[in-house]
């Protein structure tokens, strides 16, 4: 018996040490949640590739497309906005 | 004479007045009459249990007044949203009364010997296997079954009949993952083994039985389709406990058509962050008195039924929280005592039983040494 | 039914927002503190109660260096009989296992002993093992367990029911015990304690070791057995030894003191310091 009441005591105390431990769990999760990570951003994505203002400029269609009847193929698909803008433009955005 | 704690008298007074008010409040607003019964109806007959004389019901009062507390509790969650359901509730409570008689009965009866031993584990089986033969079930039996599988597992220990023990508790285990309820099978298996571990005093059986469970879980777990984690809820529990307030909330909910399954978190929603730990650190402290009560005991049969009773009202409650809270894959079990579901709530009653049935019998044996110590003198 | 304003109810219930919790706090705490009263009042009762949870106690006749003659130990209802601390009687002799026996008592027949495999005892001289005996063997009021080197003598509570059954030599077979200052060598086949065993239901109460002038069928009663007259004669066990008031003090009694103060010349009777915990405390 004196051995079945030391193995009560320990079961016992490992199930409150549960529970316990669970509602702090449950506690930090709802209080303290972890902060989203957002994935680090890579270098090109960080500095606009901005054209080369010495090279000859391509002509442009006649009719400049939309983002959504002509889809960037994976080539010609820049991650800056900057590329696809008029050199005219170009002057507008920074203020010349 | 037996000493009375005079503690046991304020806890009634505490009562009395808690459930008067969480009734009289809704009451007062709407001029139910239902409210107005239930508010002299559910503290007076907590007190009538509470303050019965021992010779005619002999309940644990600590353990009892926690699980009429928490029975408390799972009513008020639904007080504003629907008087119906509170008094379901209120009734179905009422019942469970019955079987935690039943259970003190066992106790007090019950001797361990291979005949009764062998009947509750085949009654223990039958009820776990009766999902199988009935397909259409709306309900589920396990907690019941689980309760009197260990309760044979006991007796068998305390005859030190080890292999019959071993056996029918990898019969309940096989019965339950066939029927794929993973949740309840993790528990039985885990209190199974813990009533081993503790009454068959030998670490090779112990081993053997946690080695056995862990390998039909296994199995089961290599078959294909057989585990299948469950289904994330919207809203997840996290995200309601983060908008629940540490109080009840300023604005009263209004009734609505749908009643919410979890009557635990529905009592959160009603009444604040606060009123939830408290239900867990009451039941807490019942698990406290049960283990109190093992060590009380006389009889290594006496305390594995009380050690039973610990286990399968706290690994319960450890599931319940763990899987609403997405740190176990499965689907969660009922809160013991706030359920709305009859079976199992019948089932936690009986487990009270048992902890009553065991504290009356550490009660008889203390009268009987002073009966035998008087007669000396 | 009466039906509060608004206003009214919007202040009770602004003021049940924080009762509510309060409230809810105060039952754990109160709950806590019945559960911690109620084991106090246990307590209280069972320090009242020094025998509480006992059957009675195993005397000492002859054990080892580490365990001395006339030290007792309280017998609890169930437990493990080995040479371990973790066992209920600690019996640290040579040829004792680490967990020799299983005992518990059974109302109406006595202390069940059961040896574990691969352990001997004799009872009365009688080798008993898991495979001479199927079923447990009961050990009565006066009758002497013999485990390992280790010779203890087994004293029921005279109020306990059980005590009817018991073990009764026939006269010219008694032993004659050499006390426990020599040395004892186990021989079950030439031991001096090896005497027939008499069926268990036609045993008086009294066992060889009381004096000659009580009648072997005198049940003694408990009056008998909480006066001051030696239950058993000091000269059988221990004949260098005179009469003490200790000895005549009642083992059979459930107070029964746990430190003698004896003189030097009597014989002192120690309870077992092994005895870690007391049931239900």
């Amino acid at each position: 018996m004196k051995t079945m009441r030391y193995r009560i005591r320990v079961l016992t105390l490992a199930l409150v040490c549960g529970l316990l431990a669970v509602i702090l769990w449950t506690g930090k999760s709802v209080w303290f949640p972890a902060p989203e990570t957002s994935p680090i951003p890579s270098a090109e994505s960080l500095s606009p590739v901005l054209p080369d203002p010495w090279a000859e400029p391509t002509p442009f269609p006649s009719s400049s497309p939309s983002a959504e009847e002509t889809p960037l193929s994976a080539e010609t698909a820049t991650p800056s906005a900057v590329e696809n803008q008029p050199p005219e433009a170009l002057f507008d955005t920074f203020g010349l | 004479m037996r000493k009375h704690s005079s503690f046991r008298f304020r806890v009634c007074a505490l009562l009395l007045v808690f459930y008067a008010c969480v009734f009289l409040l809704p009451a007062c607003r709407g001029g139910d009459p239902v409210l107005y019964m239930l508010s002299a109806a559910v503290p007076g007959s907590m007190l009538l249990l509470l303050l019965l004389p021992s010779g005619l019901f002999a309940p644990d009062r600590p353990s009892l007044a926690v699980a009429l507390v928490l029975c408390g509790f799972s009513m008020m969650a639904t007080v504003y949203l629907s008087v119906d359901e509170t008094v379901s509730q209120g009734i179905r409570c009422a019942a469970g009364l019955f079987f935690l008689a039943l259970g003190a009965i066992l106790v007090r009866s019950f001797r361990p010997s291979v005949p009764t031993a062998g009947l509750a584990g085949l009654f223990g089986l039958g009820l776990l296997s009766l999902s199988l033969f009935i397909s259409d079930l709306s309900f589920s039996l396990s907690d019941g079954g689980m309760a009197l599988l260990l309760l044979a597992v006991s007796a068998f220990l305390a005859l030190r009949l080890r292999l019959p023990a071993l056996l029918i508790g990898l019969g309940g285990i096989l019965l339950l993952l066939f029927q794929k309820e993973s949740g309840s099978a993790a528990i039985l298996a885990v209190s199974y083994a813990a009533v081993f571990w503790a009454a068959s005093d030998s670490i090779l059986w112990s081993g053997f039985s946690l080695a056995a469970a862990g390998g039909l879980f296994a199995v089961f777990l290599m078959l294909p389709g057989w585990f299948v984690p469950k289904e994330p809820e919207i809203p997840s529990v996290l995200s309601r406990l983060s908008s629940m307030p540490l109080l009840p909330p300023e604005t009263v909910p209004e009734a609505s058509g749908v009643i919410p399954p979890d009557l635990f978190f529905l009592l959160g929603e009603q009444y604040g962050i606060i009123i939830l730990l408290c239900a867990v650190l009451l039941l807490m402290l019942l698990l406290i008195r049960g283990a109190s009560l093992a060590l009380h005991t006389r009889k290594s049969f006496h305390a594995s039924l009380s050690l039973v009773a610990v286990l399968l009202l706290g690994l319960r409650a450890f599931a319940f929280l763990a899987c609403s809270a997405d740190l176990l894959p499965l689907s969660a079990p009922a809160f013991p005592f706030m359920t709305s579901s009859m079976p199992d709530l019948f089932a936690h009653f009986f487990l009270l039983g048992l902890l009553s049935g065991v504290s009356a019998r550490n009660e008889a044996d203390l009268e009987e040494d002073a009966r035998l110590a008087m007669l000396a003198r | 039914m009466p039906v509060a304003s608004a206003d009214v109810w919007k202040v009770l219930y602004t003021v049940s927002r924080y009762l509510f919790p309060v409230l809810a706090v105060s039952l754990v705490f109160l709950v806590l503190f019945f559960i911690l009263s109620e084991s106090r009042i246990r307590r209280e009762k069972v320090h009242n109660l020094p025998g509480s949870g006992t059957v009675g106690e195993l005397i000492v006749l002859s054990g080892s260096r580490e365990l001395d003659a006339n030290t007792w130990f309280p017998v609890p209802r169930e437990g493990v009989l080995g040479s371990v601390r973790s066992c209920d009687l600690v019996i640290p002799c040579p040829g004792v296992h680490t967990k020799h026996l299983d005992f518990s008592w059974e109302d109406g027949t006595g202390l069940l002993i059961r040896p574990r495999t691969g352990c001997e005892v004799q009872i009365n001289g009688v080798p008993v093992t898991c495979r001479t005996h199927a079923a447990d063997v009961p050990l009565t009021h006066g009758a002497v367990l013999q485990v390992g080197s280790a010779l203890l003598r087994l004293h029921l509570f005279a109020a306990l029911d059980s005590t009817v059954s018991s073990f009764r030599p026939l006269p010219e077979e008694r032993p004659s015990f050499p006390g426990p200052s020599a040395a004892f060598v186990p021989d079950s086949a030439q031991s001096q304690y090896a005497v027939p065993p008499v069926p268990y239901d036609q045993a008086p109460v009294v066992s060889e070791f009381m004096t000659p002038s009580v009648p072997y069928d005198h049940v003694p009663t408990v009056s008998e057995c909480t006066q001051s007259e030696p239950l058993l004669d000091p000269s059988a066990i221990a004949p260098e030894s005179s009469v003490s008031d200790q000895n005549a003090a009642p083992p059979l009694s459930q107070d029964s003191a746990a430190s003698p103060e004896a003189s030097p010349a009597t014989v002192r009777r120690r309870r077992s310091n092994r005895w870690k915990e007391d049931l239900g405390e």
